[in-house]
């Protein structure tokens, strides 16, 4: 049940990720930031925020 | 201008901590659960009393991994957080204004004596989540001593009712741990031995909410968000901007709590960039006002514009906000009286409309709230299995039962009944409380941050950070020189673990297996 209930969560995380009007909708975005250790630098999350 | 004048004009970014009383309250940093992060949170808060005045001493850490969608190898995601600072307390006072030439500032000095001012110091730290320094593990046991005591010091005080000298040798030892949290925060600042970048900012809050970064971030790690030839220069450099807000929010959540929207939808109070402000003859807050004011208002016009179905935010809540936010720079003559006015006119009228929008709404809500208790539930069920008996008995014949003379045949023909009796209570429920349920989804009500320990959310690294952390910070002790991989490794195997014992628990249960009996 356990397992079920993480696929179905990960099912919808996928599609809200997929949906391109999030990826546009800065409302839905994070505001937060990352560190690329490759380039050195600090660059800007802004991941969709996922309902699970 | 008021009494923050030459504040102001010393500092990098401009935010606030909202205030609905115009006063921030020091209750919730003693709930480390209550913080932004999601291992290693500590937060404490200590008043040490001092003739006719009271010193506090504020010292919190949290370990912070940003949700993914960005992943990659490349891409370091963990930052720790650790804040030190005080109010009221002389010496700490001074070293600040010195350092920032605020010494002549008559109105300042008055300002800080009356009102009180939080003077902190806030690093934020890239973290290699798979292994800590020697320090960091340092800095986590030492803010376990210090929670220890301060659990201590609370029992003393609200339980034991412990005598006055008792109680200040207790908070004397537990300001001696906070006392060495601050060194070794500047030591792990300034160590060589950080890999990573160490973001620093000099902080200060007001007891209304105005809160003012500085950043100093030594110059080496301030390539790392600096455009080219441009470190200084914070017009041109952008993620500064959400460096300053990622700050400005950790600090926020030591003193605020979100009541009128959900933590993932905290995306409306910007950290506003100082130096446009600075650029004239004079320092000009105006833009800021409307920046910040502008944020506060967008998802009220975007709540507006979706016919209020979308319930992640609470229109009217926001709007006092607001108004407090107006306050803020009324009360403090941060900007011209006319800015202040023409904001206040245009709030009221916001605020009908919204009002007016929401009137019908809030209506069904209030009605069906006031309708939802036991015995209002019940009459209705009984009504609508009378109802519906009345009306089956006189299309079909229900053969009657003689309740003290019962036959044979009669206690199947009872049980029917009852068995119907029970599925028509259960359909009345089902059709009272269903389109009631639908109604009141329409209403604001605060997401529970889910505190799963077990599985947590999507990025799987948190859920084993937990565990392992804990683990390793305790262990880390005895020398056993065991990276954080191995209590994930073994964090793993525990889940394993608890979940064969519980899925042959459930085997067991459901087929009766005989090899358990004893």
């Amino acid at each position: 049940m356990l397992v079920a209930k993480k696929l179905i969560e990960g099912i919808i995380n996928y599609s809200i990720i997929s949906k391109k009007e999030n990826k546009h909708d800065v409302s839905k975005q994070r505001h937060g930031i990352v560190y690329n250790k490759k380039d050195r630098k600090l660059e800007a999350d802004q991941s969709t925020i996922l309902p699970f | 201008m008021g009494e923050l004048q030459s504040l102001v004009g010393i500092c990098d970014c401009f935010g606030w901590v909202p205030t609905i009383r115009g006063s921030l309250s020091l209750d919730l940093i003693n709930d480390a659960n209550e913080i932004l992060g999601d291992v290693d949170k500590y937060s404490v808060e200590v008043k040490n009393y001092k003739n006719l005045r009271s010193e506090h001493y504020i010292a919190a850490t949290s370990l912070l991994t940003v949700n993914d969608s960005k992943a990659g190898e490349d891409i370091l995601r963990s930052f720790r957080y650790i804040f030190v600072g005080t109010i009221n307390e002389p010496e700490r006072c001074n070293r600040y204004l010195e350092k920032y030439h605020l010494t002549t500032d008559k109105s300042l000095a008055n300002y800080l004596s009356k009102q009180g001012m939080l003077l902190g110091h806030l690093i934020i730290l890239v973290e290699n989540p798979k292994k800590l320094t020697s320090d960091e593990v340092e800095l986590i046991k030492l803010f376990q001593e210090i929670t220890r005591k301060s659990e201590e010091y609370h029992s003393h005080f609200d339980v034991d009712a412990a005598p006055m000298k008792q109680l200040a040798e207790d908070r004397h030892s537990i300001i001696e741990v906070w006392e060495k949290i601050e060194s070794l925060a500047e030591k792990i600042e300034k160590s060589e031995e950080n890999v990573y970048p160490v973001y620093c900012f000099d902080t200060v809050l007001t007891r209304d909410g105005i809160l003012l970064l500085k950043d100093v971030t030594e110059d080496k790690h301030k390539q790392t968000y600096a455009a080219p030839g441009s470190p200084d220069d914070y017009t041109c450099n952008v993620p500064v901007h959400r460096l300053f807000k990622v700050a400005m929010n950790y600090i926020k959540y030591l003193f605020h709590s979100n009541y009128h929207h959900n933590q993932e939808h905290d995306t409306f109070l910007p950290a506003s960039n100082l130096h446009p402000a600075k650029a004239g003859s004079q320092l000009d807050l105006t833009r800021i006002f409307r920046h910040q004011l502008e944020a506060f208002l967008a998802p009220v016009v975007k709540l507006k514009r979706h016919g209020f179905k979308d319930y992640t935010i609470d229109a009217n809540g926001i709007l006092l906000y607001t108004k407090a936010f107006v306050n803020v720079f009324k009360h403090n003559k941060l900007i011209a009286d006319v800015e202040i006015r023409k904001a206040e006119d245009f709030l009221d009228i916001q605020e009908k409309e919204v009002n007016y929008m929401m009137q019908s709404k809030k209506s069904l809500v209030t009605a069906v709230l006031s309708q939802r208790n036991v015995v209002f539930i019940l009459t209705g069920i009984l009504a609508f299995i009378v109802a519906v008996l009345k009306i089956l008995t006189t299309f079909v014949h229900v053969e009657k039962i003689d309740l003290g003379n019962l036959a044979d045949g009669d206690v199947y023909k009872l049980e029917q009944y009852l068995i119907f009796l029970m599925l028509l209570a259960f359909l009345g429920f089902c059709i009272y409380m269903i389109p009631s349920s639908l109604i009141l989804k329409n209403r604001f009500r605060p997401k529970k941050i889910k505190k799963r320990w077990f599985f947590r959310n999507s990025n799987l690294e948190k859920g084993k950070l937990a565990l392992a952390y804990s683990l390793y910070i305790k262990y880390n002790g005895m020398k056993l020189n065991v990276s954080i991989s191995v209590w994930q490794c073994l964090a793993n195997m525990l889940y394993a673990v608890i979940l064969l014992i519980l899925g042959l628990i459930y085997y067991c249960m459901l087929f009766d297996a005989d090899w358990l009996n004893i």
